[in-house]
């Protein structure tokens, strides 16, 4: 949920900044809040004329920007872990130069 | 310090790629970009790009040049105090054609009246800005940018290159200003919007 609102006649304008995929309009995009950390921080009146009045503080906007980030970080950690189901591969041919560079590798820790 | 404030510059560690990915061309006035406040007299980069009041078709154009064929290259020179960049973006595009003459023409409109205006990606992912004309919803100085010095061919055999090496030129006080968004957020903007590509 933004902080920052987008006016009903701009919720269809595109306007390109962060990441987001082809044509999404203002009204569509989740990170309308990193769009309003950058009008105020640009003061570039195209930009602030676009939100609701007033604003957020660019300190509440960056702070929920951070907060937004670590739940996001958070909600992937606490995935559960999938499973692997590749166990090693049968048959694998083992060639004859691969055993001798191993058994050197192994040879040369030994002296170090 | 005493006399001039200098930096040193520093990247992490790692490869870099060379060449021209992508590359968009657009009227300067259509689009306005936004720069956050210049921090320590440290200029910022580019963080977004909407287009001007009254624009109503796609304002970014993009090109399509033959890969490994796009180039950009710049020289800098000073007499006294004054500062130049000589900028050159140099595309290789296959088959003399109409489009191609027509791609032209548009390109040597644009650079009698009032430039042109690029946006272009590198291998490297990094994307650029130059030719612009307004900033923060105000006009910056002159950036002109101009269809200059393209030749072309038709081969003669049957696998010789048949097409042309657009050159676009032009000269300003700076290197062009880095922007932060990724390319899918200006192809969102070009007549290639909605395509997918």
């Amino acid at each position: 949920m933004s902080l920052a609102k987008v006016k009903e006649e701009y919720r269809g304008k595109v306007i390109a900044f962060g990441r987001t995929k082809p044509g999404v309009p203002l009204g569509a995009r989740e990170d309308i809040d990193a769009l309003a950390i950058i009008a105020l921080e640009s003061n570039d009146r195209s930009l602030l004329r676009l939100f609701e009045q007033p604003m957020p503080a660019l300190a509440d906007l960056k702070t929920a920007k951070t907060e937004t980030k670590i739940a996001a970080i958070q909600a992937k950690a606490e995935e559960p872990a999938v499973p692997k189901t590749r166990g090693p591969r049968p048959n694998k041919p083992v060639s004859i130069k691969e055993q001798q560079t191993t058994k050197g590798e192994a040879g040369m820790t030994g002296d170090l | 310090m005493l006399c001039v404030t200098v930096r040193g510059i520093q990247r992490a560690c790692g490869a870099v790629t060379g060449g021209l990915s992508d590359i968009g061309v657009f009227d300067p006035y259509d689009l306005n970009f936004t720069q956050a406040a210049a921090i320590d007299g440290v200029n910022q980069v580019y963080t977004a790009v909407a287009e001007r009041d009254g624009v109503t078709t796609p304002s970014i154009h993009i090109i399509q040049f033959l890969v490994d064929n796009g180039e950009f290259t710049f020289k800098q020179s000073v007499t006294g105090c004054s500062v130049k960049y000589e900028l050159e973006w140099i595309l290789q595009i296959p088959d003399i054609a109409q489009d191609l003459v027509t791609f032209l023409e548009g390109l040597d409109a644009s650079g009698c009246c009032c430039g042109l205006g690029l946006i272009y990606r590198f291998n490297s992912g990094r994307i650029f800005v130059a030719g612009e004309r307004y900033v923060n919803d105000a006009s910056i100085t002159k950036f002109i940018i101009k269809h200059d010095g393209s030749d072309g061919t038709s081969g003669k055999l049957l696998d010789d290159f048949n097409g042309g090496n657009i050159h676009l030129k032009g000269s300003y006080s700076r290197l062009p200003y880095e922007f932060t968004g990724t390319w899918e957020t200006i192809e969102a903007l070009s007549d290639i919007a909605g395509s997918g590509s």
